[in-house]
């Protein structure tokens, strides 16, 4: 079953691929355990699709963005946290040697519908 | 003193303007001396107002924070009073001492007091005594005199400090000093909590702080991330548009940016999805007045990097605000804490616009934390006594100043 806007169908295999993540630590990790050329394709098949998703998010302010928008949301969100790999490093993670990600304990903050629950 | 206003109205170098800091290579022993590590301890961290964290952990009457700080060789516990004030207390039943809020690590929650989870015995958000169980058990005990016990505690522009001296030797306010009375103006509450990053690194406080405190590393450490939108081809090596170095321990640094830097297509969604800067996208910032900030209105000024003395790393700009904690655990660990700043959003665009600079800014911090162990790892040998220290690495030679001139202090 799609779990994006039919606008954006053309992006469902991100989805099917595990990119829609809303956690940034998650996103994080499907990052730096990315092959390069898993980060290229993504990256460069969404850059040309951002203006357009922001725009369809955009119709509802952050406090009520509705369930069914959520996972394009997540997408662009992954698009960001992707985006050092190909535009500075040209690799998924930093060069060796690094400090583990494991290493660093994470707090997020939650999404305002999460707080509302 | 009269400091030159920026790096290129002087080719005189800013530590020439401080003497009392001298020239010479900076002894390392204090890297590794258990000894030092306990007269830190005892002469500047327990005499010394220390930034906690800021008050928006604390949003509400009832809310608490319990954090264990090592350094103090206590757990403090922060509660909001129904007044409104914010009070610390030692985490410590007045019974027979058991932490009342109980476990390791950060803490944090709401209620209406505290109930010491090994006898039962109950304070309230004041930290008042209110109930003993059995109490006609005990022999002429005054719960109005078993209070939990307080901490010296104040707040300035919502970050939020204790000082573990009986009586202080100085109020907050006097302890802030200059530095305090400038940054005071910057506008805090326009930015929001992202995130928190936090570690245990094996190294000795002060090489973590060292390597966020000094910008003459970006050249090479972050050579392929964010020297381009720093350093430029008129400063090539990153030199301060200002410096300041304050008594009370306090520095601030003015760092360069590079306006001729062609952010990459992502960056650029970013400052068009938020409007204004990004770590990686400078703009003229003489044209954007920032209060508190680029003290002397320099166009390429990328962001003001302060320590609020002795432990803690205050990075300001419009872009974002960074508060990095390095608490000392041992002479060889450290308890780092990173916490993200930026500018308010309540739009989505804005949001994932902040996404891309949550991005950024992780992977150069990544960069500096690898640093951090692999020096320490060598250091324990012995072999590299001294630190040579350039001009730009100003703000750890004042680092090193100012703490031992707590250790000699006369007692």
């Amino acid at each position: 079953m799609p779990t994006l806007p039919k606008e954006f169908a053309d992006l469902e295999r991100f989805v099917t691929a595990g990119w829609a993540l809303p956690r940034e630590h998650a996103r994080w990790k499907r990052r730096v355990t990315s092959s390069i050329a898993e980060i290229k394709d993504f990256y460069e098949t969404l850059l040309p699709r951002m203006d357009a998703m922001v725009k369809y998010l955009d119709r509802h302010p952050l406090s009520e963005v509705p369930e069914g928008d959520r996972p394009l949301l997540y997408l662009a969100l992954a698009f960001m946290d992707v985006s050092p790999s190909w535009e500075v490093f040209h690799a998924a993670d930093l060069p060796e040697p690094v400090f583990e990600i494991d290493r660093m304990h994470i707090v997020e903050r939650p999404y305002p519908w999460e707080l509302a629950t | 003193m009269n400091h030159p206003r920026s790096a290129e109205l002087s080719s005189q170098k800013w530590t020439l303007q401080y003497p009392e800091l001298g020239t010479d290579p900076v002894p390392h022993s204090v890297n590794t001396s258990a000894a030092y590590f306990e007269k830190e301890r005892e002469k500047l961290f327990k005499r010394t107002w220390l930034f906690l964290c800021r008050d928006d952990e604390l949003p509400r009457p009832g809310c608490y924070v319990v954090k264990q700080v090592a350094i103090l060789e206590t757990s403090v516990l922060l509660a909001r009073g129904n007044d409104g004030i914010i009070r610390a207390f030692h985490n410590s039943c007045r019974h027979r001492g058991n932490k009342v809020v109980m476990g390791g690590g950060e803490k944090s929650g709401e209620s209406k007091g505290f109930i010491c989870g090994f006898h039962g015995w109950t304070y309230d958000l004041q930290g008042k005594l209110k109930n003993i169980v059995d109490e006609e058990d005990f022999f002429d005990i005054d719960k109005s005199k078993l209070g939990l016990k307080p901490i010296h505690c104040g707040v300035w522009r919502g970050f939020i400090f204790i000082n573990a001296m009986d009586t202080p030797h100085e109020t907050l306010e006097e302890a802030l000093g200059q530095w305090g009375r400038d940054v005071a103006a910057f506008p805090f509450e326009n930015f929001e909590l992202v995130n928190v990053y936090s570690a245990n690194i094996r190294c000795n406080w002060k090489i973590a702080l060292d390597a966020f405190q000094e910008n003459y590393h970006v050249q090479t450490l972050h050579g392929r991330s964010a020297a381009a939108a720093l350093n430029s081809k008129s400063n090539p090596f990153g030199h301060l548009l200002d410096v300041r170095l304050f008594p009370e321990g306090h520095r601030q640094a003015a760092l360069p940016a590079n306006l001729s830097f062609e952010p990459a297509p992502a960056v650029q969604m970013a400052v068009k999805y938020a409007g204004g800067a990004n770590v990686y996208a400078y703009s003229d910032s003489s044209q954007r007045k920032i209060s508190g900030a680029n003290r002397t209105g320099s166009s390429d000024w990328s962001f003001d990097l302060n320590v609020i003395f002795p432990h803690v790393q205050l990075i300001v700009s419009d872009a974002f605000v960074l508060t990095q904690h390095y608490w000392p655990v041992s002479v060889d660990e450290t308890y780092w804490e990173l916490r993200q700043y930026l500018p308010i959003s309540t739009s989505v665009a804005g949001r994932i616009a902040q996404q891309n600079s949550q991005a950024a800014l992780r992977d150069v911090i990544r960069e500096d934390l690898v640093t951090l162990e692999n020096t320490q790892t060598v250091l324990r040998s012995g072999a590299i006594t001294h630190m040579q220290l350039c001009d730009s690495e100003i703000t750890v030679r004042h680092s090193y100043y100012k703490v031992d001139e707590r250790i000699n202090a006369p007692d």
